[in-house]
């Protein structure tokens, strides 16, 4: 299969700060792939680096065959790539159908097919009842699944979710790994970032491990919980045989 | 009949016959400020309201319009019907030029930058005295006749501003409702969210900018016809904070807002000048300040937020809101 995103060795600093270093990557069209790290090892940054919010320091990143490193963020949207944001940035004053539908209209001209197109994304999240609420009004988990509601409304063809399930209690979480796990059999390429690893290693059938700004193990989720360098950087010893 | 559709009846008719009832000149002019001054909120409102871009320079728009059909009509006869159009046309490239230049610019940045701008045109109208007569001002000799857009009637020029103002609210009431309203308002609320969903934010704000830079000169040369005379005080910063004012007190990001801010602002103003502005000076504008305070601490989102339950059957989840209807 062809790769879909391709990042060839992108830097990012910030002033003295090595962020992002050196990272080559690929992902297929389809795949479903988990970004892990310890705090601070620059997923946030490398997805921001993907999406056009920051300029990058060097490398390159294809998407579809087309170059989009430092092309602006509405571009890469239109392109087929949507983010949510870890720290969420809500439309505070817009109802949940309000802010889905300015994703929507991406594809969707005019309001009443828009409105139709929000209303069928807030029913594959389970947010149907949630429609008419203002977005400043919800809980945190909710508007974490905003996030994900918005960023689906553009009809993405790579989805970049970073912690979206942050939060969540562990009774909750099964509910939006399907979630995710539709979306994904849709035939939206999902790469994501989560703390929770029995989550992670559900769903995604490849791991990529980011360390100080390093790329530092890529595999299916069995490999990368066996790597030697994963379990002393991140994992720690109780996931070692995991 | 519904509650909703005799408050919007009985709107209609104040609205249409509402300056018929009496003759009196003061009244009457009452009437042609406040749909003057609601059409320039209402234009206002598209990117102070909507957008969120915080414009204290719309008197530059203003005077733009007033000058070009003024100066186009006395220097060379054009009718300020296409004069004021000519003057539109120009306010925009105006905005296109200055917007290109603010509009990246956040907060209280652009608020200043805007107001900067008005300001440089009040300087240029008053040292351009070859062109403008500088601080004497322009005089447009009184020859009413359809096409010189000068009449004998108060309630000639009432019935224009009406449709202007009018003309301005479908055109809001339209815009809330479409995709450009939506994406005004998201940007608004978050303008890194607003991107990320593909809505190329400079565009769409500096299309806001222009429509809002074109239907005010079209009310700036309304004004110059109106009045007859103005100077280059027309572009003065207390005027671009007045225009601001009216959508603020009435209800920031709605379709009836702006209208009600002027409706509110308009004769209370008149009002208080010519009773107290002569026993203490400056009384006026103390007890005018006051009232906005109060305003705005006591009803934040507007004085809309209060009328809407007369013209809606459904209470809206809020006051700001893409969708507000009355
Ligand atoms: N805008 C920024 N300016 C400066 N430093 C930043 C910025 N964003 C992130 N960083 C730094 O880059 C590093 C990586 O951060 P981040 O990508 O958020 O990590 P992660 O998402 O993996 O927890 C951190 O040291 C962080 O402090
Ligand atoms: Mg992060």
């Amino acid at each position: 299969m062809s790769a879909l995103l391709e990042l060839h060795h992108v830097e990012k600093r910030f002033g003295g700060l090595h962020a992002v270093k050196d990272v080559s990557l690929s992902v297929r069209a389809g795949e479903i792939v988990g970004l892990i790290g310890p705090n601070g090892a620059g997923k946030t940054t490398l997805f921001s680096c993907i999406a056009g919010y920051h300029r990058l320091t060097a490398g390159s990143i294809v998407f579809d065959g087309y170059e989009i490193a430092n092309h602006p963020a509405f571009k890469i949207c239109r392109a087929g790539v949507a983010r949510t944001f870890q720290v969420v940035k809500p439309f505070a004053r817009m109802t949940v159908l309000q802010s889905v539908m300015v994703g929507t209209f991406l594809h969707h001209r005019d309001t009443p097919t828009a409105r139709q197109s929000a209303l069928a994304v807030l029913e594959r999240l389970h947010m149907t009842h949630l429609a008419d609420v203002e977005a400043h009004s919800l809980t945190l988990v909710l508007k974490k699944r905003l996030e994900v509601a918005r960023a689906l409304a553009t009809e993405p063809r790579l989805l970049l979710l970073d912690e979206v399930m942050a939060g969540l209690s562990p009774g909750e979480v099964p509910e939006i790994l399907d979630v995710i796990h539709e979306i994904n059999a849709g035939g939206v390429t999902v790469l994501f970032v989560e703390h929770i690893m029995a989550a992670v290693m559900t769903i995604a059938k490849r791991v990529v491990v980011l360390h100080h700004g390093e790329l530092l193990a890529d595999g299916t989720p069995a490999e990368v919980s066996r790597d030697p360098q994963v379990v002393s950087a991140y994992l720690g010893e109780e996931y070692a045989g995991a | 009949m519904k509650r909703s559709t005799y408050g919007w009846l009985a709107l209609a008719l104040l609205a249409l016959v509402g300056p018929l009832i009496t003759d009196n000149s003061f009244i009457r002019d009452m009437w042609v400020l406040v749909a003057m001054w609601g059409a320039v909120a209402t234009a206002w409102n598209l990117i102070g309201g909507y957008a969120g871009g915080l414009s204290l320079g719309h008197a530059a728009f203003f005077g733009i319009g007033a000058y070009t059909s003024s100066l186009l009509y006395t220097t060379f006869h054009i009718s300020p019907w296409l004069g004021a159009l000519a003057g539109g046309v120009l306010a925009m490239l105006s905005a296109l030029v200055i917007g290109l230049i603010t509009i990246r610019l956040r907060g209280p940045f652009f608020a200043l930058a805007t107001l900067a701008f008005a300001a440089i045109l009040g300087i240029a109208a008053t040292n351009l005295r070859w062109l403008t007569h500088g601080s004497e001002g322009m005089t447009i000799p009184f020859a009413p006749s359809m096409n010189n857009a000068i009449f004998a009637s108060k309630l000639d020029y009432y019935y224009i501003a009406l449709a202007l103002l009018m003309v301005f609210i479908a055109t809001t009431w339209w815009i809330a409702r479409s995709r450009f309203g939506y994406y005004l308002v998201a940007l608004r609320e978050n303008e890194d969210a607003a991107q990320a969903l593909g809505i190329d934010g400079l565009r769409v704000k500096l299309t806001a900018t222009l429509l809002s830079a074109f239907m005010t000169a079209l009310v700036g040369s309304f004004y110059a016809q109106y009045r007859l005379f103005f100077d280059p005080s027309i572009f003065a910063t207390s005027l671009s904070v007045q225009i601001a004012l009216f959508p603020i007190i009435g209800g920031l990001g709605t379709v009836w807002g702006p209208l009600i801010g002027a409706a509110i602002l308009v004769p209370l103003t008149a009002e208080l000048r010519s009773t107290l502005g002569s026993s203490v000076a400056g009384i006026d504008t103390f007890v005018y300040g006051t009232v906005l305070i109060l305003g705005i601490l006591f009803v934040p989102n507007g004085l809309v937020s209060v009328l809407r339950p007369l013209f809606v059957r459904r209470p809206r989840p809020a006051d700001q809101n893409v969708q507000a209807g009355t």
